[in-house]
């Protein structure tokens, strides 16, 4: 993450999970984390760019606390330009650990078509 | 009267015969004295005579030839023969000794002089032996350099490229079992190219990765990923230091060696520390295993091999431990940093260092922040917009939504233009379809399915302006943006 540009394949995928190669199996790219009360000891680098997405932001004028919101595994994926499945462990790790979890009513993700459909219907509105 | 004068002439005649007779005895006693003397004489001489031809004859017989065969086996051999006692204090007996000196001489400076031509011819001989030896090394050398270096620059680029598309592979696939597979056949390649590339630099290539300016935890983390036992190398945050560009795979591949010694050298379950060490005008990055402890040896031929001693010979390198220290050293040379083992370390096993001096390195300070800044945008951007409509409209489940993504969405467009068209990347679209697959399946069931977005916009509302799914909308230009 440093300088201009920075190639994210240099870090191996493997490295990035200390070796860990499965993640939960309710860690889905489509699942929302959120921020937790959590320990906040030593966490490896990778596990603390996935946080930061999670922290409050510097200017953020009515920014809520560090459990502001919740973020889609596949949105922490994009913001870091990691491999999806290897989001998918690091959160795995992170929920594990405290760090992470689901928002408290979640249900297991089983989203609604029609609900879909509007996301759908808005997707489209914004191309 | 005549009587008389006959008788005194008798007695005349008589004293004269008596006296020729005493006389002519004296004369013949003499004579045979004379014999006598000349037969000794003669015998005298004919003894030294024999006595001369046995010692000639033993001369040429033997000593001549004993002195020259010692000649040529090129000792030193002196003529030494026993004057016969016949000869005693004779001429003749001096002039055999010098002559048989002087032959002994004459032999040995003989046997020098085809002893030294022979030498010579020898060393002349065992030169030229020497020049075609060391020809047809170079030659050899030079031919099993070409040899390695065209293999492994070829394996380098293949390995390259089959790690670029492990890379694509495993962002393409989301399955476990294709990520697992890609993984474990990631990490064998990279491991292949770690030794690929080494043989290529010992054969004279330049190393053929380029990387930007990167920090020094994700160097310490790009060498994890080359050697097998990564898991067990333990590193604090090295942030705060960056290798510069050009030097960053030189020092990624020579601290991937280290580690890969380390590792090889250290119990299977003990970790192995890197550690970073900020010195007057340098930086040091350590690599501690607590395995036994290098022997002096060991260590010795380390270093010789770190100084540049012995280590360019492609034809006389060991196992691959061994070639990873040549490695290391080349490379340090030629990027300009050092690289130093030593031993016993605190563990009471081995320490070694890569030495990096401030050419080689920048300090990120601007970098840090600027980057964490914008990886919050996504989360910023979100909360941003909508807090006090949200909390307005939030019993909604599904409207909430949609208001929301509709609000920054004008904004957003803006700036990213028609690229915002083309679909998300392959793991946002598997993402989306798993979603709409799952929902359209448990769509039936009553109400059901839409309890779990409404129970999602239930928590939004009830805590922060933060909505479920929202997250995703925004983000889905933003992934465009990224890829």
């Amino acid at each position: 993450m440093t300088g201009p540009r920075r190639d994210p394949d240099m870090v191996r995928p493997y490295v990035r999970t200390g070796g860990q190669i499965r993640p939960r199996a309710d860690v889905r790219l489509e699942s929302v984390v959120i921020a937790a009360n959590g320990p906040t000891g030593a966490l490896a680098a990778d596990a603390r760019l996935v946080m930061r997405l999670f922290a409050p932001g510097d200017g953020d004028p009515g920014g809520g606390g560090p459990r502001g919101g919740g973020l889609a595994v596949a949105d922490i994926a994009a913001a870091l330009e990691m491999p999806p499945s290897t989001v998918r462990i690091l959160v795995s790790s992170l929920m594990d650990s405290g760090h992470l979890t689901s928002p408290p009513s979640a249900l297991p993700d089983e989203p609604a078509s029609d609900v879909l459909q509007e996301v759908l219907r808005g997707l489209r509105e914004l191309v | 009267m005549t009587e008389l004068i006959w008788t005194i002439a008798a007695l005349v005649a008589a004293v004269a015969s008596v006296a020729a007779a005493l006389y002519q005895r004296r004369a013949a006693r003499r004579e045979r004295r004379r014999a006598d003397r000349l037969e000794g004489q003669a015998r005298d001489l004919g003894g030294q005579l024999r006595a001369a031809e046995q010692f000639i004859g033993h001369l040429a017989g033997t000593a001549v030839p004993a002195a020259a065969t010692a000649a040529q086996h090129g000792q030193e051999h002196r003529v030494e023969l026993p004057v016969p006692p016949q000869l005693v204090n004779t001429p003749l007996a001096t002039g055999l000794g010098v002559l048989a000196e002087q032959l002994g001489g004459a032999v040995a400076a003989v046997g020098r002089h085809a002893r030294a031509d022979t030498e010579q011819r020898l060393g002349l001989a065992r030169q030229e032996a020497e020049e075609r030896i060391a020809a047809a090394r170079r030659e050899s050398v030079d031919v099993a350099r070409a040899a390695v270096r065209s293999f492994a620059s070829s394996t380098v680029q293949r390995a390259a490229k089959l790690s670029t598309r492990i890379s694509a592979g495993v962002r393409r696939h989301v399955s476990d079992e294709a990520y697992v597979t890609l993984v474990e056949i990631d990490h064998l390649a990279q491991q292949m190219l770690l030794t690929a590339s080494g043989y290529a630099v010992l054969s004279g290539d330049k190393l053929s990765r380029r990387w930007p300016t990167t920090t020094l935890t994700d160097v310490v983390r790009s060498a994890m990923g080359r050697v097998e036992g990564y898991e067990r190398v333990q590193h604090p945050d090295m942030d705060t230091l960056s290798v510069e560009s050009r030097a960053v795979e030189a020092v990624v591949h020579a601290l991937a060696v280290l580690l890969d010694n380390a590792l090889r050298y250290s119990p299977p379950n003990a970790r192995v520390h890197v550690s970073l060490e900020h010195g007057h005008n340098a930086a040091f990055l350590i690599v501690d295993d607590a395995g036994l402890r290098m022997e002096d040896e060991r260590l010795t031929w380390a270093r010789e091999v770190m100084s540049g001693v012995q280590r360019d010979d492609i034809t006389r390198l060991g196992a691959y431990p061994q070639t990873g220290l040549r490695v290391a050293s080349v490379l340090a040379e030629d990027y300009g940093f050092r690289v130093d083992v030593t031993a016993p370390n605190i563990y009471g096993g081995t320490r070694a260092v890569i030495v990096l001096p401030p050419a080689l390195l920048t300090t990120p300070a601007p970098a840090r922040p600027a980057t964490a800044a914008a990886v919050r945008a996504v989360p910023t951007a979100r909360r941003e917009a909508p807090e006090p409509v949200a909390a307005a409209s939030t019993t909604a489940s599904g409207l909430t939504i949609r208001r929301r993504t509709a609000r920054p969405a004008p904004a957003r467009r803006a700036l990213p233009a028609a690229d915002a068209v083309e679909p998300g990347s392959p793991g946002m679209a598997a993402a989306w379809l798993a979603g709409t697959r799952s929902g359209r399946e448990n769509a039936a069931p009553a109400d059901g399915p839409k309890d779990p977005a409404g129970g999602r916009a239930d928590h939004a509302a009830g805590a922060p302006p933060e909505q479920p799914s929202t997250p995703r909308t925004p983000s889905a230009p933003r992934m465009n943006e990224g890829h």
